[in-house]
């Protein structure tokens, strides 16, 4: 459970940002969190409420989490695939072993709205 | 106003971290982050290790534990250069705190660092602290279906050193569904079987450690 260390770290990078372009109400932040990131979207949006007084936020400011589900490809067929229960890696077409996650760990601020008030 | 960011909140960390693998490879120092559950035995193999090769290799040690100093008055008691770091409740140690204690080793003098982490299979597998390699216990009281319940800890190691193998003649655990669950998301891994209190098989994960250092 370290998604309040996670947040503060998106609190920082977002206001960082904030203040090089002058804007000290930000009304909404939107996030991209693969599945395989360790940072569960329920656990990012208590962090955000519990948190975001710290930065230069509106009250009512919203946290929008795009999840990116796994996604890997098989470096022998190069067939892309979702891995089954997340966590079987094996190719479903050639069973190749070799094989590289393409998607789903990803963590990164993609934008936030704000104005200067 | 709408300002795109595309950053990510790791992003310090994992400068920190790259900042402190420069620093110690330019020392020759190898560096090994040691992860696992609590209880899996993690210093009780680091303290076997010192016994092994603590005299032909010149190591230094970092522990991580929420609180006490427990597991470095351990290492120590071998004669080890140890630091321990208490994170306070945290769940993980990242690359700062590395850097923080850095200082306190005697660098020049070291081929082997290894940082114990805090006892988690979850969290620490995101955070790089700066090691070159990444190694996994796994205790076998802890059940053989870990590998497939906790696939990032695992997909990202470069080593699993299953633990306390003397015991499995008393308990039901099935090696095969570890071997089986592992190469199938890490085909390429080093594999381990060792017993750190009999001290059984403990010269094979010592030999890949010395086939990794530096000078």
């Amino acid at each position: 459970m370290h998604e309040l260390s996670v947040m503060s770290g998106i609190i920082d990078v977002v206001g960082k940002s904030a203040s090089e372009h002058n804007i000290n109400k930000i009304r909404k932040v939107k996030l991209v969190v693969g599945q395989m990131a360790n940072a569960i979207p329920d656990a990012l949006m208590m962090a955000f409420d519990m948190l975001k007084n710290e930065g230069p936020f509106t009250e009512d400011a919203e946290l929008e989490i795009e999840f990116v589900e796994t996604r890997v490809r098989c470096n022998e067929c190069e067939c892309e695939f979702r891995p089954e229960s997340g966590y079987i890696f094996t190719c479903p077409q050639c069973n190749g072993l070799y094989t590289e996650v393409i998607e789903g760990e990803q963590l990164y601020v993609d934008y936030f709205e704000g104005d200067n008030e | 106003m709408r300002i795109d960011v595309k950053k990510s909140p790791m992003e310090k960390n994992n400068e920190q971290a790259k900042l402190n693998r420069e620093l110690l490879e330019g020392k020759g120092i190898f560096v090994l982050n040691l992860m696992s559950s609590p209880g899996s035995g993690k210093t009780t193999l680091l303290e076997k290790l010192s016994d092994v090769m603590g005299k032909t290799v010149r190591m230094g040690i970092i522990e991580g534990d929420l609180a006490t100093e427990r597991d470095a008055d351990r290492i120590r008691a071998k004669g080890i250069q140890c630091v321990q770091i208490n994170t306070n409740g945290g769940c993980h140690m990242d690359a700062h705190m590395i850097r923080k204690v850095l200082d306190e080793f005697d660098l020049d003098n070291l081929d082997l660092l290894i940082i114990e982490n805090v006892g988690n299979l979850v969290c620490p597998s995101s955070w790089d602290l700066g090691e070159h390699k990444r190694a996994v216990v796994l205790s076998v009281t802890e059940g053989a279906d870990k590998v497939a319940k906790y696939p990032t800890m695992f997909r990202k190691a470069d080593a699993v050193i299953v633990n306390k193998i003397d015991l499995i003649p008393y308990i039901n655990f099935d090696i095969n569904i570890v071997k089986e669950d592992l190469f199938a998301m890490r085909p390429n891994l080093d594999f381990f079987q060792v017993s750190a209190t009999t001290g059984e098989n403990m010269e094979d994960w010592c030999q890949w450690l010395k086939g990794h250092l530096i000078k």
